[in-house]
């Protein structure tokens, strides 16, 4: 069994994980424009000074400001923090869709092993690309303050974050491959062993600027005329790459971990 | 309060009558204009000045001859000058009382200050030293004005010679002054004269928190000496440069300036280009530090188009040169200051596009426009700052309209763009009142608040007039003041004369010193739209200051204007027709309503603009991606 016949069998799956977020996100933009509008609806100006660069402008914040902004980011707060909890399981169940089957009877124990992974995976990551974040730039910071040319200070700043920015990338794909190897019932030392193994950094970071393009794409074509269409084409593309590493991921860890059949 | 009920036909002669404004607009913008004044009015004022920058003790060892006469039409029996470097010799002096001991955000970090260590009168039976029996107690509190006796009284017209030695002492850059690390900028570093007005009087101040300075025009020479390996730029043209015992001596002259400064530093790197105006060429040079290439290109890239753009509007640059200083990072209280044909800017190292209220082009326009407002319209800064630093304000956002367009002049990134004067009006007009824009600035106590008034509501009233009564008749205002007063002192009633000139005597009455000398608004009320009968009735109310506005009514049959004259301090509209909504002014022309949310009313729930939902959307599903399985 390859990756693509894991993505080709999680077709449906993948699609439906994204008519799910779409329509998340889409009640969300509702409910927002619903709130701005309320707001605004006394002061008609307002809504049309939003669409032409307004945010900035006192009155459009003074509007919106005494009712709309507050319950709105807390709701857009808690919906990004529910969804985010519902990621784990359904990263299994369109885990389990690229297997070939949904094992729901284990969805739930596998479901405990992905949050305890995931929970311990969150201390390494923390000390050692946090303390990184912070220390080498600040190292380079003080040694090179006052040197004329700036670029020296700046540059160096921003390469002194890449340490920690390859330690964050190492850390995702091994958080991906742990619950790729999860999704197996693999144990949580077992898929921490088989996830650290499988690696692929550098992949992991291909399929990140991927998503990060079609996003970039997205957003500057959202103010063109048929924007919607064509953001929601490159949307739907994201859901798709992110498939396609999952499906790589989950054949990759067949490959390595000693526990699994070898892939076919 | 007057009020209009005509309705329609209220409309119709309206509309004549801006038929009518339109076309005595474009006769004005077709007449003629002033052409320059070249001359000074002090024109025997000269200062020969020597100085040697000690970079190790951050010291400048200077000796000068000035060449002064009595212009007034008073004899004068003593003279004044400005020790500006004084203000940093301690705590108890009035700009540190004042400024709370910082100024835009740099803390005073050491003491610098002003020794005159000799002031002599030439005589035809020999030099006087005027310095015995002045009062220059070492431990005043403020020293930074020098006042000393003459041995008699020097008659109008009289003309005397004095010699001067002194030493500089620069405190770590400062207020405008000052070194950081090898970078020198050595400005108001030596005593100068106060100005004599023209009734025998001296316009001397102390160096104030917030205020800038005021002086003759004079002819400067000016002779630099600084370490072998160094550079150094200063006000004027370098007519000489030699190695001399182990230092390298520069000679730069100028006529018909108001100060001389300059920079020094052992790294500048430099960019050069022309300027064409006419039959002028004038050089343009710009230094800057290693790493600043990019945004030094876009410094001098911006320098160009607005001197392009400053000379067609206030008059051509007068002088040869135009010298441009990229301060080094760190440097910051010396960035973004102007001196006559010289000036820091301010940025980072990197050109940033889609920021230009913020880096480069704005401070490189402001400085710029500086060299017309206050540069050669030498305005008294602390009595009145907003002829220098309000009328620089509204030239700079004018010329980033014209290089960026009007919705983009402020901000353009990620799609969002904002108009520059809308921020300004932002700045300006919320929060805690202010005093008034043309009040000096010994009236305010918070910075803050000398920038909302004087920088941003004079701009907002500048720009007010621009919108509501076309920008070509204030490019044409402001060119006639500029040129009639170039090289001149003027104060707000020759301001107000140029604008009475282009529009009428009504214009500085009614509109400018109630908006800039009381600090008025203009703002609007709009009814709520009352439908009967087929007809809809709306009352619309404005206070403060009375501006000529447009009215949009739209219904379900289409959308129309209606004009609302100045005069009508209140309009009540009884329109045939369903109107379900009315906006005033729905171009923002009038950018001194305080806020404009009741300007307009509607019977209908706003509809959601188009292209929000989309943008919301594709936003919301990143977020949701990025959290998600």
């Amino acid at each position: 069994m390859n990756a693509r016949t894991q993505f080709r069998r999680a077709l449906g799956t993948t699609f439906a994980v994204h008519v799910l977020s779409t329509a998340v996100a889409a009640w969300a933009a509702l409910e927002l424009g619903g709130a701005l509008v309320g707001a605004a609806s006394p002061h008609p100006f307002v809504a049309e000074g939003f669409a032409h660069g307004g945010p900035i402008a006192p009155e459009t914040l003074a509007t919106f400001g005494n009712h709309a902004f507050g319950p709105l980011f807390l709701a857009l707060g808690a919906m990004l923090a529910a969804y985010g909890l519902a990621s784990i399981p359904l990263s299994l169940i369109w885990l389990h869709a690229m297997q070939g089957e949904t094992a729901w009877r284990r969805l739930p124990r596998q479901l405990l092993r992905a949050v305890g992974a995931a929970i311990v995976l969150c201390v390494p990551l923390t000390i050692v690309a946090g303390g990184l974040a912070v220390a080498l730039p600040l190292l380079w910071h003080f040694a090179f303050e006052g040197d004329v040319d700036p670029r020296v200070h700046d540059l160096g700043c921003l390469a002194a974050l890449l340490p920690a920015l390859a330690v964050a990338a190492r850390w995702s794909s091994w958080a991906d491959h742990v619950r790729a190897s999860i999704a197996f019932d693999l144990p949580v030392f077992a898929a921490l062993k088989a996830g650290w193994r499988a690696g692929a950094t550098t992949e992991y970071l291909v399929f990140l600027l991927a998503a990060a393009l079609l996003f970039g794409g997205s957003v500057a074509l959202a103010g063109l005329p048929l924007g919607w269409l064509s953001a929601q084409l490159l949307a739907l593309g994201r859901t798709f790459l992110r498939a396609g590493w999952w499906a790589r991921a989950q054949a990759r860890v067949m490959r390595l971990a000693d526990d699994l059949p070898p892939a076919a | 309060m007057t009020s209009d009920t005509r309705g329609g036909h209220a409309a119709r002669v309206t509309r004549w009558s801006w038929l009518l404004a339109l076309a005595t607009s474009l006769a004005h913008a077709q007449a003629p204009d002033v052409p320059p004044n070249e001359t000074p009015l002090e024109r025997d004022h000269r200062y020969e000045l020597r100085a040697r920058l000690d970079p190790a003790t951050h010291e400048v060892h200077g000796e000068g001859r000035i060449t002064w006469r009595n212009e007034s039409r008073v004899p004068v029996g003593e003279l004044v000058f400005h020790r500006y470097l004084e203000a940093f010799r301690h705590e108890r002096t009035v700009f540190m009382r004042e400024s709370g001991q910082q100024l835009r955000g740099v803390r005073f970090r050491g003491g610098g200050g002003l020794d005159v260590n000799a002031l002599e009168l030439e005589t035809p039976t020999g030099r006087v030293d005027l310095l015995t029996g002045t009062d220059d107690d070492p431990d005043a509190d403020d020293r930074t004005q020098l006042r000393v006796r003459l041995p008699r009284e020097l008659s109008p017209g009289e003309r005397i010679t004095l010699n001067v030695r002194f030493v500089a002492k620069l405190p770590p850059v400062f207020a405008r002054s000052g070194y950081h690390g090898d970078f020198h900028v050595v400005a108001q570093w030596f005593p100068k004269l106060a100005r004599l007005e023209n009734d025998g009087t001296w316009a001397s101040f102390p160096y104030h928190g917030f205020g800038e300075f005021y002086a003759d025009f004079a002819t400067y020479d000016l002779t630099v000496e600084v370490p072998r390996g160094w550079d150094a730029v200063a006000t004027g043209v370098e007519r000489s440069r030699e190695e001399v015992d182990g230092h390298v001596r520069l000679r730069f002259q100028q006529d018909r300036v108001h100060d001389a400064v300059f920079v020094a530093a052992p790294w500048f790197e430099r960019l050069e280009a022309e300027h064409h105006e006419g039959d002028r060429n004038v050089r343009v040079l710009l230094v800057h530090p290693p790493g600043f290439g990019s945004a030094a290109r876009r410094h001098l890239e911006v320098t160009l188009t607005s001197l392009a753009h400053f000379g067609r509007v206030y008059g051509a640059y007068p002088y040869d040169q135009l010298t441009v200083v990229v301060p080094p990072r760190g440097a910051d209280g010396a960035a973004g200051m102007e001196y006559p044909t010289l000036f820091l800017t301010a940025g980072p190292w990197l050109h940033v596009p889609g920021l230009p209220i913020a880096l480069q082009d704005e401070v490189t326009a402001h400085e710029l426009a500086h060299q017309w407002f206050q540069g050669m319209v030498a305005t008294h800064e602390v009595r009145w700052p907003m002829l220098d630093e309000g009328l620089t304000e509204w030239a700079t956002g004018d010329a980033l309209e014209a290089m960026h367009g009007r919705a983009r002049s402020g901000i353009d990134v990620f799609g969002l763009s904002l108009d520059g004067f809308e921020l300004r009006r932002a700045l300006a007009l919320r929060g805690t009142p202010t005093p008034a824009p043309g009040s000096p600035v010994t009236d305010f106590r918070r910075s803050n608040d000398y920038g909302r008034a004087i920088y941003g509501r004079t701009a907002v009233v500048m720009e007010t007039v621009a919108r509501t009564w076309g920008r070509a008749r204030l490019h044409r205002t402001l060119g006639h003041y500029a040129r009639s007063q170039r090289f001149r002192h003027p104060t707000p009633d020759a301001l107000f004369a140029s604008f009475d000139r282009e529009y009428g005597p009504w214009m500085a009455r009614d509109v400018l010193r109630p908006a800039l000398m009381i600090g008025a608004h203009s703002s609007v009320h709009v009814g709520r739209p009352e439908l009967r009968d087929g007809r809809t009735r709306i009352r619309l109310e404005q206070r403060g200051v009375a501006l000529p506005r447009r009215v949009l009514l739209r219904g379900p049959s289409g959308e129309r204007h209606v004009t609302w004259p100045a005069r009508a301090a209140a309009l009540d509209l009884d329109e045939e027709g369903e109107w379900t909504s009315v906006w005033a002014d729905p171009h923002a022309h009038a950018l001194l309503d305080p806020d404009r949310r009741d300007d307009a009313r509607s019977t209908q729930p706003t509809e959601i603009p188009e292209g929000l939902f989309t943008r919301a959307l594709v936003w919301l599903q990143a977020l949701l991606q990025g959290v998600g399985p």
